[in-house]
């Protein structure tokens, strides 16, 4: 029942490269998908970036900038 | 604008950063926090870095790897609840996660991801592509093809072996795709929507996943077909003539966010 794609394995069948591994020896997600999926990632995580920082991170950016005040004092 | 100011509009990033390899927002905190803390005491770290932005990522690892050696427990795949941090990403072992999450999602180049993780740039790039093993490996799947041009089922299986996944079958028309899955279940199936036989891809792949479920990526000349007809979800499309790198990322992108948990290899 499988297609018999054998039959028409011709060397003029037009094998297309992929550059989705940087060795094409070892399977793997290469450089380009990998960026889909990590801009997906940031999809997937954009509330983060909109939400408000949580108070504890601005008390410490808060001191943190004390900190440097009084370093260049 | 301070340093510290600068700062505050990295930390919203650094936070993502580290939700993504920590597995929760709540563990991810912990260690933005504990990062925060690290430079308050010691400002001048800022300075040390070719950039603010690298010197509060490089902080971070440094807590992290400190953290991490002494309690395991923040970063187990039991943590996962809050939200779905996909299984893939936990699965991954740490400097190829920190390698990929830095350059991929956070578009650190192999220079600073290098500088960050205390590495070399070429140390960088082995890690990314073990990253890429990993995540293949990981996501390596049985795939049934549904196509009936035995051109376009060849270049499915380059594309889809050379991602490191197995063929299950290719089936022509609608009949063979049910017996194909009698036969073996799949992981992934990738379908043309219009037959050979007059039959149709798309009712094929309905009536598919009465029994399975797993993703579909819907490769076809006419996507108008797909878009009126009863389609299942969730589905991908691929519009013929489709580029060979897309379909490895759509593939990809399928298994790597739509991998069961039950599915994991233990």
């Amino acid at each position: 029942m499988s297609t018999p794609i054998d039959t028409l394995l011709t060397p003029a069948s037009p094998v297309q490269e992929t550059d989705v591994s940087d060795d094409a020896t070892t399977p793997g997600l290469g450089a380009d998908v990998q960026k889909h999926i990590g801009n997906l990632l940031k999809v997937s995580f954009q509330d983060l970036l909109t939400e408000p920082v949580p108070d504890r991170f601005s008390q410490l950016l808060e001191q943190l900038e004390q900190a440097e005040k009084s370093k260049v004092k | 604008m301070s340093t510290a100011q600068t700062l505050a509009t990295y930390v919203p990033y650094l936070r993502r950063y580290a939700r993504a390899l920590c597995g929760t927002q709540t563990a991810g905190d912990a260690y933005v926090a504990a990062t925060l803390e690290t430079l308050v005491a010691a400002p001048e770290t800022l300075s040390s870095a070719s950039s603010p932005k690298v010197a509060l990522y490089k902080t971070f690892t440094n807590v992290w790897n400190t953290i991490a050696a002494n309690s395991h427990e923040v970063e187990g795949p039991g943590n996962t609840t809050l939200q779905n941090t996909p299984p893939t990403l936990d699965v991954m072992t740490p400097l190829p996660r920190q390698a990929f999450l830095l350059t991929s999602m956070e578009g650190f180049s192999h220079a600073d991801a290098g500088e960050i993780l205390g590495l070399s740039t070429q140390d960088v790039a082995t890690l990314v592509a073990e990253a890429g093993r990993e995540m293949g490996q990981h996501i390596a799947t049985d795939v049934l093809i549904i196509e009936d041009e035995p051109l376009i089922a060849i270049d499915l299986e380059n594309v889809v072996e050379t991602l490191g996944h197995r063929i299950t079958n290719v089936a022509r028309t609608h009949k063979e795709a049910l017996e194909a899955v009698k036969l073996q279940k799949p992981g992934l199936i990738l379908a043309d929507i219009q037959l050979a036989d007059g039959s149709s891809g798309l009712d094929a792949v309905n009536d598919l996943l009465t029994e399975l479920n797993v993703p579909v990526i819907f490769i076809t000349a006419y996507p108008e077909r797909l878009l009126t007809g009863e389609r299942p979800e969730p589905a991908f499309l691929l519009t013929k003539p489709y580029n060979p790198t897309m379909l490895s990322a759509v593939i990809s992108q399928a298994l790597f966010f739509e991998k069961k948990a039950g599915k994991m290899a233990a």
